[in-house]
């Protein structure tokens, strides 16, 4: 703990003396500078509107992202056929670059709000669906058994069966998730939104005003990182509370 | 046609062989187990032990011949295999659909009383092997099949849980067969040995 204190107060020592020889606070402003910039944009409202704009665009992605993922991949651990048919095409789409996808679907679909979910979700499905295909090929075929010779339903296998085993692929594919999406969001916001942390910072890098931009986000890490250490952490605390008894 | 059907409960194999690939693992195999009784099948390990028991309990549909068996079946696996995110408990009542009450008296049959909620990481293995016996008979089998249920455990605890066994599969009146490589558990356990022999394997009495 006092190692990451020591550690936050050398980045805030490094970036005060960076601006300070900077000697320019329009190009490199102090975090003192953007600290009072967070506090007015919050007492304005206008803070909490862009954050909550961006982050309810985070939560839609990401619900859709893993729902799809999650099928997808479960669909290919468990068939041969289907893995060979959609494997080539899951590389393609792998490798496919973040703002290809957004453009495609900002001009196919117009630019509205479906596109930019719809966007931010079809870059992060293969990656969901390939770390699920591993979870799922590495499903202990002796619970297959014994599920299979106390006649289970389908609906019981999956909850008490299948699920607690895929458990940590979905908890490591929310984390890695969460985090790529967030900053696929702002470039969607950036490219065509009208609100968000994203069409803020696009506003006011026009405008050349970095204390804004580093306003922002900042504001909308530390939202990132309250969701990390109280929902997703908490959630992955209670799946694994049986590894201790 | 009726005639020629075995009474309920019981288990009937006409296998005419079993191949995986190019090996010929089992020649053909007829079997009759008759309600009640307790059938071992012995022989050395990677026999094909496991196979034919796997196509007696259905795991294996692959089935060159006919198999008849009855509709409820529970196993007792070489492993535990439990599903250890759930407790005690719910390891019995999820898997074979026994009332909270049930699983408890079963817990307590087979020495696991008042230890419902405990995860089974929290059990030793033969506690584990122990609370798989309760799921088993919880599930009020048919026809109970055993793979090896003692083996890895020490000899103490190997008596204790052939002795259980043993008395839960006469009061219940289950069918049972076990296959083992142990001479002395399948005496102890069963009223008819048959031994799987040769390559591929076949049955002698």
């Amino acid at each position: 703990m006092i190692q990451r204190l020591i550690s936050l107060g050398l980045f805030l020592a490094l970036w005060v003396a960076g601006s300070w020889l900077a000697g320019n606070p329009g190009t490199f402003p102090s975090p003192l500078a953007v600290a009072k910039l967070i506090a007015s944009e919050a007492a304005s409202g206008d803070l909490a509107f862009h954050l909550a704009a961006t982050l309810l665009r985070v939560i839609a992605a990401f619900v859709l992202a893993l729902a799809a993922g999650m099928a997808l991949g479960y669909a290919m651990g468990r068939s041969r056929k289907l893995d060979l048919w959609m494997d080539g095409w899951l590389v393609v789409l792998l490798n496919l670059p973040a703002l290809v996808t957004i453009v495609l679907c900002y001009i196919w679909i117009g630019l509205t709000e479906v596109a930019a979910i719809t966007a931010v979700a079809l870059n992060k499905i293969p990656m969901v669906t390939v770390m699920i295909r591993e979870g799922v090929r590495a499903l202990d075929p002796k619970l297959d058994d014994m599920a299979r010779i106390y006649r289970l339903s389908p609906w019981d296998r999956m909850r008490h069966v299948v699920m607690p085993q895929l458990a940590p692929h979905v908890a490591s594919a929310s984390r890695t998730g969460i985090a790529l999406i967030w900053k696929i969001v702002l470039v969607v916001e950036f490219l065509g939104r009208s609100n968000g942390v994203g069409f803020q910072i696009h506003l006011h890098f026009q405008l050349f005003d970095v204390a804004m931009v580093l306003a922002y986000a900042f504001a909308f890490i530390g939202v990132m990182l309250a969701v990390e250490a109280f929902a997703l952490r908490p959630l992955e605390r209670s799946a694994s509370r049986w590894r201790t008894g | 046609m009726s005639a020629s059907l075995p009474p309920a409960g019981a288990l009937s194999v006409r296998l005419n062989g079993k191949r995986f690939g190019t090996r010929h693992v089992l020649g053909p195999i007829a079997l009759d187990v008759q309600r009640g009784e307790m059938l071992a099948v012995l022989g050395p390990s990677g026999i094909g032990k496991t196979t034919l028991l796997r196509l007696m309990a259905g795991l294996d549909d692959a089935v060159d011949g006919t198999i008849i068996r009855p509709e409820r079946i529970a196993m007792v696996f070489q492993e535990p295999v439990l599903l250890p995110w759930r407790t005690a408990s719910q390891n019995i009542t999820i898997v074979t659909g026994a009332s909270t009450a049930e699983a408890g008296a079963w817990l307590g049959k087979v020495g696991l009383s008042g230890r419902d909620d405990e995860f089974p990481v929290r059990f030793s293995l033969g506690q584990q092997r122990r609370l798989s016996l309760a799921r088993a008979f919880a599930a009020n089998p048919d026809l109970l099949v055993l793979d090896e249920p003692f083996a890895s455990l020490d000899d103490a605890t190997a008596e204790q849980m052939i002795a259980l066994t043993v008395d839960l599969i006469r009061a219940g009146n289950v069918t049972s067969v076990l296959v083992t490589h142990s001479e002395a558990e399948a005496r102890a356990l069963s009223g008819r040995i048959v031994r799987l022999k040769g390559e591929p394997a076949i049955l002698a009495e």
